[in-house]
């Protein structure tokens, strides 16, 4: 669906590095950290003049207040896009176990700080005091509050679990995303389908939301697999409206998932736009390096932003005003997600490197140096640097 | 700033010729199913689930109709721009967009005489035939009190607007790529800002930015201009939008300014892709017939449903249609030939 910048790669798709999305990433990260510190203020019933005025000159698109959901969904949609070109070059195991060195460390790092800012007391808002026990912090290491019960650390995991959801299924799917494309996501829409008629409305456990969200991230696989050329056009709009038919449903059959108002499905088919238009965004912005250096970040973002965000605010607000709280407290999440990122994400990421480079180097045929036709000599899709960074792409998102 | 290749500016043309069609395909949908079966109190099951499953929960009002009117007027902002660049005529096209107006209020004000019924704007009163000189001259559409009987004349008016404005941007070039667009920007900001809320001129207003930021558009991607400035001029136009809709009591409460939004990511997003194959479609036969579609929707389409009020409104509104359609081809064909007849007696 987009301007054809390199030929089609022995995949079968074509793997041009999308900076478009890093863009949307980094915007959609801020949009995050915005809802959330914004809805703390307004929570307070505290004026805030940036605050109503965000409110009020978005009002027209009827959005749900303090720009809530934007960031959800650009995160869901731009994963299943770019996961699942990662999936077409890897095997299910090595998928899963990516995947999982990239997700779960780094949450388990933010539920030890969480759990240490917690104690404190200062972030009542995102858990009670109460809630800062080690059976907790445990529980919450494998996602037990949304299947045994319990308090949540960090209320802005559930959507990890959407996206795990994604991950486990892409992984099963591999073979099939290889040899019929469309069948994962055809098959994935009647699963949620029949999930959604089977599971009551007001059933504990994380399914129904799961189910709920998931099909944000298959419009997004299905985007990608248009772009690939591995899906027509058609096919992937009908499939993939049939997702958002899906979406819109869970809305209306669902109860105490999503917050009542609205605001949900025009958001989405807004993000699912604006991810069309900056996919083939490929500017100096886009291609700059601190849009490349602040999209690297955002999954740190996302881990930490809540506990320190609120801890500033609690600390600040009465003393100093909504409005310079809120501006150091933007500015202490920048540095503490500056720290996160060297102390756990980069580490991890130059492990996961070293591995694939090892890995390669392994496989690389001893009688010749020569790169096959349309891949490199690590066998991934793609040549040049644009491919090695569309690999690492898949990689920061997961 | 660099220039789109040959190649991409007919991947772009095409581009805007198929939201030209799906602009021209919610029309038909949204007036003739949507409205003739609401005015008529007629439920449809497809009309009511559509609604329940997609108008409602993405705040899309009226059936599409509106969305429909704004992809057309992108398109049409787009096009005026790259067809004249393209050597174009400026008169051909000023007869190609002006010429299905007439025909139109002819055709509604001899199903008038003919006792027919004729599908009636938002606010106007009793319709007469005579009506029809006031639509032709395009004072209908601008003057307060006035009853068109071609209720979507105002589009065309827009295209008008945009087709010649369009040409003085392609032709001027430099400045005029921004002058020119900021200046329509203003006439509308101001007109808005001094007109009685209740003008007929409010629907005109609040849809014109939409060909604004085809224009807009068709300067960004042809690489006439540096990006940004347009994205801000864009975005200033689609304000515009928003605050119009809240102007004019009338507008309120459409949602005017999120489908404003949809209509131009939508475009915005195909003009910049590559949507490949070259053969003609059906997308392309609805693009052409686009404007003929436009008015006898609410002529042909309108009065052959109502007249068939004793079949089942189903087939009835399959019989309209098509008819609809039917015309349009005719209509086509026919400004075909009257503007390709003086090249060929040349020949």
């Amino acid at each position: 669906m987009t301007t054809p910048t390199t030929p089609p790669t022995a995949g079968g798709g074509r793997s041009e590095y999308l900076h478009g999305l890093d863009v949307l990433r980094v915007v959609a990260s801020a949009a995050i950290v915005y809802t959330h510190l914004a809805s703390w203020i307004s929570g307070k019933n505290r004026s805030w003049p940036i605050g109503d005025l965000v409110n009020a000159v978005t009002s027209p698109l009827h959005l749900r207040p303090d720009l809530a959901f934007i960031g959800v969904a650009s995160f869901l949609l731009v994963s299943g896009l770019v996961v699942t070109r990662v999936s077409l070059r890897e095997s299910p195991g090595e998928f899963l176990r990516r995947r999982a060195v990239r997700v779960l460390p780094p949450l388990w790092a933010a539920l030890i700080l969480a759990f240490a800012v917690v104690s404190t007391g200062l972030v009542r808002e995102m858990a009670p005091e109460s809630a800062a026990t080690a059976l907790h912090l445990l529980n919450n290491a494998w996602f037990g509050p949304y299947f045994v019960g319990g308090a949540v650390l960090l209320p802005v995991v559930w959507t990890l679990l959407v996206q795990l959801a994604f991950y486990a299924f892409t992984a099963l799917t591999i073979p099939l995303l290889r040899r019929w494309p469309w069948l994962p996501s055809a098959v994935a829409a009647a699963l949620i389908s029949v999930t959604t008629s089977l599971v009551p409305q007001g059933a504990v456990g994380p399914v129904r939301t799961v189910v709920a969200f998931l099909p944000i991230v298959f419009i997004g696989q299905l985007i990608s697999l248009a772009q690939a050329g591995r899906v027509r056009l058609g096919a992937a709009v009908a499939l993939g409206a049939v997702h958002l038919l899906l979406f819109v449903r869970a809305d209306l059959v669902s109860r105490g998932i999503f917050t009542p108002g609205g605001g949900y499905h025009n958001v989405l088919l807004m993000i699912v736009l604006l991810v069309l238009l900056f996919m083939s965004a490929n500017g100096p912005v886009a291609r700059s390096r601190w849009t490349r250096a602040l999209a690297r970040r955002t999954y740190s973002v996302y881990l930490v932003h809540m506990p320190i965000g609120f801890a500033v605010l609690e600390l600040l607000v009465d003393a100093i005003g909504a409005s310079w709280a809120l501006l150091i407290s933007v500015l202490v999440i920048a540095v503490a997600t500056e720290l996160f990122y060297r102390a756990v994400e980069r580490p991890l990421e130059r492990l996961l490197r070293r591995r694939r480079r090892r890995r390669a180097d392994l496989e690389r045929p001893v009688d010749t140096d020569e790169p096959t036709p349309g891949g490199n000599r690590d066998g991934l899709a793609g040549r040049g640097a644009d491919a090695g960074r569309s690999a690492r792409q898949g990689a920061d998102i997961a | 700033m660099s220039h789109a290749s040959a190649g991409a500016r007919h991947a772009q043309v095409r581009a805007a010729r198929v939201v030209r069609a799906a602009g021209a395909a919610l029309l038909l949908y949204s007036y003739l199913w949507g409205l003739w079966s609401d005015q008529r109190g007629v439920r449809l099951a497809l009309v009511d689930e559509t609604r329940e499953w997609v108008s409602r929960p993405l705040g899309i009002g009226e059936d599409g109709g509106p969305l429909g009117i704004m992809l057309l007027l992108l398109a049409s902002g787009f096009t005026s721009v790259r067809a004249s660049g393209a050597g174009r005529s400026v008169r051909d096209r000023l007869v190609r967009v002006y010429l299905p107006l007439v025909v139109g209020a002819a055709v509604a004000a001899a199903l008038l005489l003919a006792g027919g019924d004729v599908l009636a704007g938002r606010d106007t009163g009793e319709l007469s035939p005579a009506g029809a000189f006031g639509d032709v001259g395009l004072i209908n559409y601008l003057a307060p009190g006035a009853a068109p009987v071609l209720a979507l004349g105002w589009v065309v008016c827009v295209e008008l607007i945009t087709t010649l404005t369009g040409a003085v941007i392609s032709r001027s070039g430099g400045r005029a790529v921004w002058w020119t667009p900021l200046a329509q920007l203003a006439v509308v900001g101001v007109l808005a800002a001094f007109c009685d809320p209740s003008s007929p001129l409010a629907l005109l207003l609040c849809f014109w930015p939409l060909a604004v930021i085809g224009q807009l558009v068709a300067s960004g991607t042809g690489g006439a201009a540096p990006l940004w400035p347009l994205v801000l001029a864009g975005l200033a136009a689609w304000g515009l939008v928003a605050w119009t809709e809240r102007a004019f009591p009338d507008l309120e409460g459409w949602w005017y300014g999120l489908t404003a939004c949809y209509a131009a990511l939508f475009f915005t997003a195909l003009v910049r892709a590559d949507l490949g194959s070259t053969r003609r479609s059906v997308g392309d036969w609805f693009a052409s017939r686009s404007r003929w579609i436009l008015v006898f929707t609410g002529t042909i389409g309108w009065a052959l449903a109502s007249a068939l009020s004793a079949l089942p409104p189903l087939l009835a509104l399959v019989i309209a249609s098509a008819a609809t359609l039917l015309a349009s081809e005719c209509g086509h064909r026919a400004s075909t030939a009257l503007r390709t007849a003086p090249v060929r007696g040349q020949a």
